[in-house]
């Protein structure tokens, strides 16, 4: 694992709002950075990363199928109690789940550590799947780099083979929601609206601010038309507690991400997988704050909520002093503290690695880096190359 | 190779968008009474007599009473309210008012399981007194197929289409996002 100092597109700009990249530049600060990029070998990712990504999804499924059982968890994992069925019947049904990314530390030479993992809302999924690849399509031909490389991302036509596969059969139309006011949110939406329509179904936009309630129960978009089937770009956590949380189950809607990815978007997953797997290489020491054994992670580790999203509210904590604090809403459901994972330290530059599910399949790759070691809405996108 | 061979964007999406609306088979059918659903061949003769009773049983439990023709009839309009029999607990002997049944309304797909639910009048909050739209004249065709307005014994308003499924009609919006505001929704 390298990181190759490059020269940009003369255009880059250009190249990558032609396809509909729209955040390249966020509050005046680069987001999209391809001055650089990371390089690894195949056996790093095919045996460092690929490998243990799938591994650790499949414990996850070991860990909803005992969660959803279980009272205890549900309740350490702050999932209000009127929503255990939702979640529940969604697992035993079967819902299938469409994307997720586990975020790793890796220096290139030990195991990879899950850091965490983004199951819910996973964004960064445009510059992964479609801006880096176009990327080393034409870096390549402009001999910005050495042709002859390749890269970890088949995102793209998974994507389009997971969404034709979500339900037995096409529903008649399919909802896609975000926030209307997030940039990020809404390009991360229109991105899947287009992987959803290549697979053959009828899409529709809502803003989640504007969803409606049917007097038969049902939700609705701004036309009043009913909500089937509704892929949120909302954090379930958010959804249980709001106005409609109440309504969620007897809407009759089927949802994507499903709702038993609540229990692995949270962070209380990471304390229950080093509990269901103890020493495992790919994970990190994490337990519950308050829990004796965490005592054991020595004076310095990490405090994240058990919801946390773009790096809010996490703190690295150091003989008791907390710092890096970032401001956000979060923290009331209680936290996970987890040891700290070496970020590789490039230059000044730390890279995490973002490392994708598509229906539960790895198949993709997106690096982000940051100037601290806790990765931020801030963090850089850089992409990647596999060395031949 | 570990990457995809090529990427298409957008390219099928406009034809697809652009693509009639499907009539939802998961709406409501509205019809007067228990002939006229027999009549529209959608259900089975049993299956009307029950969604019915269902109706009329819900009606006379649930539809709000009044003590007068006139404190009723200022809700749902002149005409549209009948005398309801006295019910065994109420020892004054006199009539009280409810809003007439006009209506019943049973589910399709997801809904099919529902009990039949008793149609009222629309209020004068949905027509206020006055309003010649068509919607908001008493229905005309046996299957509610002229597009007509109701109301439920909760006083929520239902629609119904020309081809007599019944809307579902939105009772309120804005409830998902408050907890969102000023973050980023992503991971």
């Amino acid at each position: 694992m390298k990181r190759l100092t490059l020269r940009k597109r003369a255009d880059w700009q250009a190249q990558v709002e032609r396809l509909g990249f729209a955040f390249h530049t966020i509050d005046g600060e680069l987001y999209w950075d391809e001055g650089a990029a990371y390089s690894f070998s195949l056996k790093q990712i095919e045996e460092d990363i690929e490998a243990p990504t799938g591994e650790i999804e499949q414990m996850c499924f070991a860990f909803v199928a005992r969660a959803v059982a279980d009272d205890a968890i549900l309740t350490k994992l702050a999932i209000p109690p009127a929503h255990w069925d939702l979640i529940a019947e969604s697992w035993a049904r079967g819902d299938r789940n469409l994307y997720g990314r586990l975020d790793l530390a890796y220096d290139g030479a030990g195991p990879a550590k899950l850091l965490e993992h983004n199951a819910d809302t996973p964004t960064a999924l445009f510059e992964a799947a479609v801006v880096q690849w176009d990327w080393l399509e034409q870096a390549m031909d402009q001999t910005l780099i050495s042709p002859g490389r390749d890269q970890f991302n088949s995102l793209h036509e998974r994507l389009i083979a997971a969404c034709r596969n979500l339900w037995p059969a096409l529903p008649a139309q399919m909802h896609f929601a975000a926030m209307a006011d997030s940039v990020e949110d809404r390009g991360t939406v229109e991105y899947l609206e287009d992987c959803a329509r290549q697979a053959g179904l009828v899409t529709r936009f809502v803003p989640i601010e504007d969803i409606g309630l049917l007097t038969d129960g049902r939700f609705a978009d701004r036309d009043g038309r009913p909500i089937s089937h509704l892929f949120k770009l909302y954090p379930w956590e958010w959804m249980f507690r709001e106005r409609y949380g109440p309504n969620l189950r007897a809407s009759g809607c089927r949802f994507v991400e499903p709702p038993w990815k609540a229990l692995l978007s949270n962070k209380g997953l990471l304390a229950y997988l080093w509990e269901m797997e103890p020493g495992h290489p790919n994970l990190l020491p994490s337990f519950f704050e308050g829990d004796a054994a965490a005592a054991s992670l020595g004076p310095r580790y990490i405090r994240k909520p058990l919801y946390s999203r773009e790096g809010a509210n996490v703190s690295i904590v150091e003989n008791g002093k907390a710092r890096g604090d970032a401001a956000g809403p979060y923290g009331a459901e209680g936290f996970v503290v987890q040891e700290a994972a070496r970020i590789p330290d490039f230059g000044g530059r730390y890279p995490v690695l973002g490392s994708w599910l598509v229906a539960s399949e790895p198949c993709g790759l997106g690096i982000r880096e940051d100037a601290t070691t806790i990765t931020r809405d801030t963090s850089r996108f850089t992409p990647h190359v596999i060395e031949p | 190779m570990k990457r995809s061979t090529q990427i298409g964007l957008g390219a099928v999406g406009l034809i697809l968008v652009a693509s009639a609306w499907p009539e939802s088979r998961n709406d409501n059918l509205v019809y007067n009474d228990a002939a006229a659903c027999r009549a529209d061949g959608k259900l089975t003769p049993e299956q009307c007599a029950q969604r019915f009773q269902e109706a009329r049983a819900a009606h006379a439990r649930d539809s709000q009473k009044y003590g007068s023709q006139g404190a009723c009839e200022a809700e749902f309009g002149p005409g549209k309210c009948a005398a309801t029999p006295p019910a065994a607990s109420q020892t004054s002997g006199g009539h009280l008012w409810a809003p007439a049944l006009v209506g019943f309304m049973v589910g399709r797909g997801l809904m099919a399981s529902t009990s039949g639910q008793p149609l009222l009048p629309p209020t004068r909050e949905t027509c206020p007194p006055g309003n010649a739209s068509p919607e908001c004249q008493p229905a005309r065709s046996r299957s509610g197929g002229f597009g007509s307005w109701y109301s439920t014994t909760s006083g929520r308003p239902v629609a119904t289409r020309g081809d007599g499924t019944a809307a579902a009609t939105v009772a309120s919006r804005g409830g998902f996002g408050s907890l969102g505001r000023g973050f980023s929704s992503g991971s």
